[in-house]
């Protein structure tokens, strides 16, 4: 009934696109793509060592429609990408959020887009250092974070010595902190409704940022520049005096962040190097990945990366001074990777392995497990928690 | 003086096509091989939707769906675009090559969940296009320059007449030791393609059917590869073929993957 409804309302949306297109833009071909995945994911979480009064599981029902319309002959385009999150455990974890809705609009040399998108830089795959456009929520996410759809009005120009695309971001997304994402940081609960920023326009801060990316010949390289407000926050301890409990109130500052990207591609040899550094009111340090893939075969790749942050002890990360080793495995119905992720200094470790199954024409199951190993005192005090996972979850496309 | 330049120009499509004594079974060959690429290109660019059947040996089936572009290079250079439609997981994601005449193609993925392009390792020539029964190097450009060719001998391939011409990569990463191509004697299609392992024996048999007329360009609408030694097949069926579409660099960079979808 739920899938049949949906279906017919893409339908309605489609053919309404097609309508607009040609009767408002008086465009003669209209193409338009589709497609719709419907996901219920089961988690359950090991413990923390502390607030044990945390939910210990999590299940949840998603909708992520996903849908293009371009016209012109291909000049302008249309992507809308809803997202909505039903927490079926009534944790409040219910959103509804707009992943992409934006236009984008290509002539010759140069292109342009307005809109809410979700943007990604860097090169490596244990973690992305110079990924910074969109907010992170780590609510929600199997393992790891998913990205908030960020404002942005941005134009670019394609020339034979790279890209450069320059953009405006208006508009700030809060991290989320509700369900277990409020206890990662600390035993104290995260008062998002206190949260203080530097500028003065709090969250209307206009934000910038300006990319150059080329490839030459077996390298791929980017630079990167970001002016705006820092999208992790630093934390400080308040009370609630009603309660009278204490509670850790996110601030946000402003800060500046440059980025460089570089790849080499050497037949089955894959170097990756991706490296920041970012200055704000407390100082400027700087934070980088590098290492390599070894394509085995066309469907089994083998990864090595380090990560680094001059931070040490005072990394908002554990990803601080961690060496990473990784295995992937594509079959004609599925895909495996396993993952380990070692602190050099303190030993902790984190092992990661993750596994999807399509099953016929419109499902596809997906299998993970984070374990987590070591001294939780031995982890960055600012850095979120690292813990223990199983998830599972049924998708189905549309 | 113009007389002779009229005759030269009337006797040179002639001259190549046709069986000349003179000719050695090596010249031939290239010959044949030289004119059905010249037939086979010029056509700019293309757009088009395949499907792709896997069957194993069970007869047990996968279905694959994707769109493609193609701009035509010089020399081999070609730049495709292809974008996943099925298996729906895959739905969005997209494939760009450029091909570089003489060295390995650059290869990026664009990840449509993560937003994110990522270049990728050259698959080997001789590995599988998306687990089918098609190699790399069975569906990129054949360049006249890849082989070395011998005229093998004329045959009938169903009621028509074909020139069948021997040739043998020169690349040493190729997955074939010889591969024995069917041309039709009108104008020069392929119809059959037989693909020999380094060992000598036959691997696989391509039979290219369908054939219909785009302007000037020939195109089938069928390509069948059965592998005769695991007895697993992969059909692709092309439908919806544009000519000249007025595609152009712009639209096979690396931008224009976050627009593929």
């Amino acid at each position: 009934m739920r899938r049949s409804s949906l279906r017919a309302a893409s339908r309605l949306l489609s053919i309404a696109s097609v309508v607009v297109g040609q009767v408002v833009l008086g465009a003669d071909v209209v193409r338009g793509q589709w497609q719709g995945k419907v996901v219920v994911g089961a988690r359950a979480f090991g413990s923390l060592g502390h607030s044990e009064d945390r939910a210990s599981s999590e299940l949840d029902l998603e909708l992520r429609p996903r849908f293009g319309v371009e016209w012109g002959d291909g000049t302008h385009r249309v992507d809308v990408e809803p997202f909505l999150r039903v927490d079926l455990l009534g944790d409040g974890r219910t959103r509804f959020d707009l992943r992409d809705l934006a236009w984008t609009g290509v002539w010759d040399e140069w292109f342009a887009y307005a809109g809410i998108r979700e943007v990604f830089w860097g090169v490596t795959e244990s973690s992305n250092v110079v990924d910074i456009i969109n907010q992170r929520s780590p609510v929600g996410a199997y393992d790891g974070y998913e990205k908030l759809g960020q404002p942005m009005i941005g134009v670019g120009l394609v020339q034979g010595w790279g890209v450069v695309e320059a953009a405006l971001l208006p508009g700030f997304r809060e991290r989320e902190f509700v369900g277990r994402a409020g206890n990662l940081w600390s035993p104290h609960a995260v008062d998002e409704g206190s949260a203080s920023y530097e500028s003065e326009a709090g969250s209307g801060h206009v934000g910038w940022t300006i990319r150059w990316a080329h490839t030459i010949g077996d390298l791929d390289v980017a630079l990167t520049h970001f002016a705006g407000t820092s999208r992790e926050p630093r934390f400080r301890l308040g009370v609630v005096e009603a309660a009278s409990r204490e509670v850790l109130i996110p601030h946000y500052e402003l800060t500046d962040q440059t980025g460089a990207e570089l790849q080499w591609t050497a037949g089955a040899w894959l170097w990756k190097v991706e490296a920041m550094t970012r200055t704000s009111a407390g100082g400027r340090y700087g934070a980088g990945v590098a290492g390599l893939e070894y394509a085995v075969a066309d469907y089994f790749s083998l990864f090595a990366e380090y990560a680094l942050d001059t931070r040490g002890d005072d990394a908002m990360t554990s990803f601080e001074h961690d060496a990473h080793l990784g295995a992937q495995l594509l079959q004609q119905d599925g895909r495996a990777r396993v993952g380990i992720f070692v602190d050099t200094r303190s030993g902790n470790r984190i092992f990661r392995a993750s596994f999807e199954r399509r099953l016929g024409d419109r499902f596809t199951l997906d299998l993970g497990a984070r374990w987590f190993g070591g001294d939780v005192s031995a982890e960055p005090p600012y850095a979120p928690r690292q813990e223990s996972l199983i998830y599972m979850a049924l998708v189905t496309y549309l | 003086m113009n007389k002779h330049v009229w005759l030269m120009a009337l006797s040179l499509p002639l001259a190549v096509p046709g069986p000349s004594l003179a000719q050695s079974p090596e010249d031939r060959g290239r010959t044949i091989a030289v004119e059905a690429d010249r037939r086979a290109s010029g056509y700019g660019d293309l757009r088009a939707r395949l499907t792709m059947v896997l069957r194993n040996r069970h007869g047990e089936e996968r279905v694959r769906q994707m769109r493609i572009r193609i701009l035509e290079g010089m020399a081999g250079g070609d730049r495709t675009l292809l974008v996943f439609d099925r298996p729906r997981d895959l739905s969005g994601t997209a494939l760009l090559t450029h091909a570089n005449p003489g060295a390995s193609d650059d290869q990026w993925l664009y990840l449509p969940a993560l937003k994110r392009v990522k270049r990728i390792a050259t698959s080997s020539q001789s590995g599988s296009f998306m687990g089918s029964e098609f190699a790399y190097e069975d569906i990129g450009s054949q360049e006249v320059g890849k082989y070395r060719y011998r005229f093998h001998g004329e045959d009938t391939l169903d009621q028509q007449a074909c020139l069948v011409v021997e040739r043998v990569p020169l690349d040493s990463s190729s997955g074939y030791s010889r591969q024995l191509v069917w041309f039709d004697r009108e104008a020069y299609r392929v119809l059959q393609i037989e693909y020999y392992d380094p060992d000598g024996d036959r691997l696989k048999t391509l039979r290219l059917r369908g054939y219909q007329r785009y302007d000037q360009h020939w195109r089938p609408d069928e390509m069948e590869m059965v592998n005769s030694q695991t007895g697993k097949s992969t059909t692709i069926v092309w439908q919806e073929y544009e000519f000249d579409s007025g595609l152009s660099e712009r639209d096979f960079d690396r931008s224009a993957l976050h627009r593929a979808r």
